[in-house]
């Protein structure tokens, strides 16, 4: 427990004057010359027992009312989380703070977000009861530490607003550790503030091991997970895709597939007039939505035949989550996908030319070229969208070049030449082949299924990676690539490196029959390549679909905003913020991640899973609750006293006598 | 006179004789009643005549009417032994509130008491006797009817004191067994010892054919024990003082002494004892008038 006013409980030891007073009062008698002693000691005798318990009573409700009121004069604190727990104020109280789009998911009637309430309860919290505490802030858009001065602050932070992010607990809590390593933080208190969503917390994913050693390393770390697993009572999102435009000869028409989740009670068929906004221009298109989805494939709408590039959006009326109820999109002629494979290996290069030329959806341009070792020098370095390597790592111009292309927003896609050398690029390299025995099976084991090249599908199917099986792989060594699937016994498969606006993937097999059974189970090679594609396209041509995410390498601060939403928006939370934007001839639109619209959240037995051999505490909580994480409780204690006062009264009431009987009176035998 | 013994009380009482209960056996003619037939003029019974029987108590009219001898006997009067047990205990100085003022412990309400009762007994010649009851028997004064007497008894209770222990159950045995003849034995006393001794003592005093009277001297505080503050009780006997909050043991102590005088009561009335309860508030005068008149024959 923790008191607002602790110095006073220095006069706990009043609670002896009750005693104190009593020895007193006994050491203030008056002597009495007596006769009838034997009548004393007769009533002495008797008195032993309930007299005696009586009377401690009533000296311990006396204690009892000096204790109550002092305890409410120290203004004590119900379950005061930071100092109950561990019986002194921590060190540092680092907030982990998922401002996940799912974060802004509205109570029923107060219209209070998740994040806003569980930022309220932690600031009283923090406020009222560790105040010589330092703060330190992980919010899950930048994942960068914050100190914070005062616990108040948090509410007006930039730092803690709505975005329309996903978050990366498992990332956030790395760079938790981190910090806690770096900093030496001593005895530490965890707030991890977070919606529980699957995707955020990826409980499958290979890191959670790793936090839990590096944690139960660490002594005097615990864990509080303020949680808002509840799902909204009525909730759709709106999310749209494959947004391209399509001319004949009279009319040109836009083309996207529109898809609705919706949480809730699905069995209740719901009408849903859907906004459509199209370069300003707004219609209404009503659906009847029965189920948790609804997805409408190729819905057209006609546009000027003279535009070849706009925005829009689609909007749904509000609900409980008002971060999902707009989904932004831009469209313009699309940009030939084109793969350059660097490739001597015949084979490999012709299954990645078959598997990239072929376009994922209708109005989308794919072409692949192969280029052998020898001609380097043409290499069309603008026209490319993705670049498959699979010749010995390069130095020197072509190391650089390469690191530009990726650094611009493409993607370079290594796979291991059959003489690998030992040059690095991406602060990664080659080592050497392994051949699998004969007798052991080396199917992939665990991959991300939240993002990335291997990550479910949009309906949240999962690939089937585990039955691609490597007959041989070559090892790497890498520093700070991010493992997307891995073989038994932690070999990875494909390994991600960020690298300015691009990606770099590097996948330790290859695809010919003789190293791996890719071909056999051609989807997950397809959908690999063509997703690394796509990233890499999207860089390129004039309307840009992005995720929100806080990218520095993103020229935010020139784009000029196209709607009025978007011009409402701080520069620089332009790329965490859903939008609609444009920059020269390029257009951009900023959208949550549809990721987001997954309500499916980490079961209990899960999360005791993930955290086991941690000090932790759960706090269930919801949306706009007003229940208070710390509450003054000081009418407890006051009313303890008064009980206490009472009982004492009770207890020193005399007992009934009868009048004194004049003895004069009494009758003489 | 003695300071002890007021005029105006004396002069009061002077009308009420002090009679005994039962008859008593003296060596003098008096005004009380005797075991053995004598001359009084109050007639008793017929006997027959026997030879050797004076013939001045021949009733001859009897033998004018019957023909037979009948000898004609009378009441005999005799005086009365006055035998005073005076507890001169520790506890008889407690006074009202606990005082020790001189004058007003119960002590002095017992010379009182025994100072107007010995001069009324020897103003209508009876004999006197004094015994002091403290941790032995230490003071006798055998009854006697001189005035030189009286003056001796009342000396003594002028200069009574009281100390120590009550030795009252064992003096009184051995009073007992001393007064020979048959007496009025009257006790002053508070009585704070076991009832049970006390019950054997005036049994013993019955069976020597006593007649018993007990004045028991009280204070009102000593039954009420009205006190709102921790005391130290000195006991006036000289049992280790304590430490008492009252508030804690008031309602034990009230049963306590309920008790005790209930047993008192049933033990008096038991023995045939004339049981007087005193308030030492009360004014001795007004105790002793109703002691004589409730013995008035």
């Amino acid at each position: 427990m923790s008191f607002l006013q602790p110095f006073i409980l220095m006069a706990l030891p009043l609670i002896a004057l009750p005693v104190l007073i009593h020895l007193i009062n006994q050491n203030r008698h008056k002597t009495i010359q007596w006769a009838a002693t034997m009548f004393l000691m007769q009533a002495k005798r008797m008195s032993r027992g309930m007299a005696r318990l009586r009377y401690l009573l009533i000296l311990l409700m006396r204690m009892l009312a000096i204790a109550g009121l002092l305890f409410a004069l120290s203004r004590p604190m119900s379950s005061g989380w930071l100092g109950l727990t561990a019986g002194s104020q921590p060190e540092t109280t680092i907030i982990v703070l998922d401002r996940s789009a799912s974060m802004s998911q509205q109570g029923s009637s107060t219209g209070i977000s998740k994040r806003e309430t569980a930022l309220r309860k932690l600031s009283s919290l923090i406020s009222n009861t560790a105040q010589n505490t330092q703060l330190v802030l992980f919010d899950s858009a930048s994942q960068e530490p914050l100190v914070i001065n005062s616990a108040a602050d948090l509410l007006d932070l930039p730092e803690t607003e709505a975005t329309a992010t996903t978050a990366d607990i498992p990332g956030l809590l790395e760079k938790v550790v981190e910090y806690m390593s770096s900093n030496q933080t001593g005895r530490t208190d965890i707030w991890v503030c977070s919606d529980l969503r699957q995707t955020d917390w990826n409980p499958t994913g290979g890191r959670w091991e790793a936090i839990r050693e590096q944690v139960a390393n660490r002594e005097g770390v615990r864990f509080y997970l303020l949680t808002y697993p509840d799902v909204a009572g009525e909730n759709v999102a709106v999310s749209i895709s494959g947004v391209h435009r399509r001319e004949n000869a009279n009319a040109a028409e836009l083309v996207f597939d529109i898809k609705l989740n919706r949480a809730g009670r699905p069995e209740t068929p719901l009408q849903i007039p859907l906004n459509i906004v199209i370069n300003g221009a707004r219609s209404t298109l009503n659906l009847e939505m029965t189920g948790s989805e609804l997805i409408r494939n190729g819905h057209t709408i006609a546009i000027d035949q003279k535009l070849k590039q706009g925005w829009g959006k689609v909007e749904l009326p509000k609900d409980s989550n008002l971060a999902d109820n707009t989904f932004n999109f831009v469209y313009a002629e699309p940009a030939l996908r084109k793969t350059v494979i660097i490739s001597d290996d015949h084979e490999t290069a012709e299954l990645i030319r078959l598997a990239t030329s072929i376009p994922a959806e209708r109005g989308l341009r794919s072409e692949s070229e192969i280029i052998p070792s020898a001609s380097l020098a043409t290499i069309p370095w603008d026209e490319a969208a993705m670049i498959v390597w699979q010749i010995p790592i390069p130095t020197g111009a072509t190391a650089r070049l390469l690191e530009e292309f990726v650094a611009s927003g493409r993607t370079v896609f290594f796979l291991p030449p059959e003489t690998p050398n030992t040059n690095q690029i991406f602060q990664t390299s080659w080592k050497q082949w392994i051949q699998t025995a004969a007798n052991e099976s080396n199917r992939v084991s665990r991959w991300r299924t939240d993002a990335g090249l291997l990550g479910n599908t949009l309906s949240g199917s999962p690939l089937p990676v585990g039955e691609i099986e490597a007959r041989r792989y070559c090892e790497f060594e890498t520093e700070g690539a991010t493992s997307l699937a891995q073989f038994p016994k932690n070999v990875p498969m494909l390994a991600r490196i960020i690298f300015g606006q691009g990606a770099a993937y590097f996948c330790t097999t290859l695809p010919k029959e003789a190293d791996s059974n890719f071909t056999s189970n051609g989807i997950v090679l397809y959908v690999m390549l063509q997703r690394a594609l796509a990233r890499g396209a999207a860089s390129l041509g004039a309307a840009r679909q992005l995720e929100c995410r806080l990218d520095h390498d993103l020229d935010a601060g020139n784009w000029k905003p196209l709607d009025k939403q978007s011009s409402e928006i701080l520069v620089s939370s332009r790329t965490i913020q859903p939008g609609l934007y444009q920059a020269g001839e390029t257009l951009f639109a900023l959208n949550r991640p549809v990721s987001e619209d997954r309500i499916a959240t980490v079961e209990a037995t899960e999360l005791e899973k993930l955290l086991s051999g941690l000090d932790y505490t759960i706090i269930d909580d919801a949306a706009g609750s007003s229940k208070q994480l710390a509450s003054e409780v000081w009418r407890i204690f006051l009313i303890l006293m008064i009980a206490a006062l009472l009982l004492e009264a009770v207890l020193c009431i005399p007992e009934k006598q009868s009048p004194p009987k004049e003895i004069g009176s009494l009758e003489s035998s | 006179m003695r300071d002890f013994i007021e005029p105006g009380v004396i002069a009061r009482l002077a009308g009420l004789a002090l009679d005994a209960r039962t008859p008593m056996v003296g060596s003098v003619s008096g005004r009380h009643r005797s075991p053995t037939r004598g001359s009084s003029l109050e007639f008793s019974e017929y006997r027959k005549y026997v030879p050797g029987d004076d013939l001045r108590r021949l009733d001859w009219r009897a033998w004018g009417r019957s023909d037979k001898y009948f000898i004609k006997e009378y009441e005999a009067d005799t005086n009365l032994r006055l035998c005073l047990i005076v507890d001169v205990s520790g506890s008889m100085n407690f006074g009202p509130g606990g005082s020790k003022e001189s004058g007003k412990t119960k002590l002095d309400y017992a010379r009182k008491l025994a100072g107007t009762l010995a001069y009324l007994a020897a103003a209508q010649g009876d004999a006197v006797g004094l015994y002091f009851a403290g941790q032995e028997f230490n003071r006798e004064i055998p009854p006697k009817r001189s005035g030189a007497h009286l003056k001796h008894v009342l000396d003594e209770l002028g200069n009574m004191k009281a100390e120590g222990e009550t030795g009252l159950p064992e003096i009184l045995h051995q009073a007992a067994e001393r007064i020979r003849q048959r007496a009025l034995v009257v006790i002053i006393s508070d009585l704070f010892m076991d009832t049970e001794k006390l019950k054997s003592c005036f049994q013993h005093l019955r069976y020597r054919k006593h007649d018993v009277a007990v004045f028991h001297l009280l204070e009102q505080n000593e039954i009420d024990f009205q006190f709102d503050r921790p005391m130290r009780f000195q006991d006036l006997e000289g049992v280790p003082p304590m430490l008492i909050d009252p508030t804690t043991i008031a309602k034990q102590y009230r049963e306590a002494v309920q008790l005790y005088l209930e047993e008192i009561k049933l033990m008096m009335r038991d023995s045939a004892v004339d049981y007087r309860r005193v308030a030492i508030e009360q004014h001795y005068a007004e105790v002793l008038a109703n002691f004589l008149l409730a013995r008035k024959k």
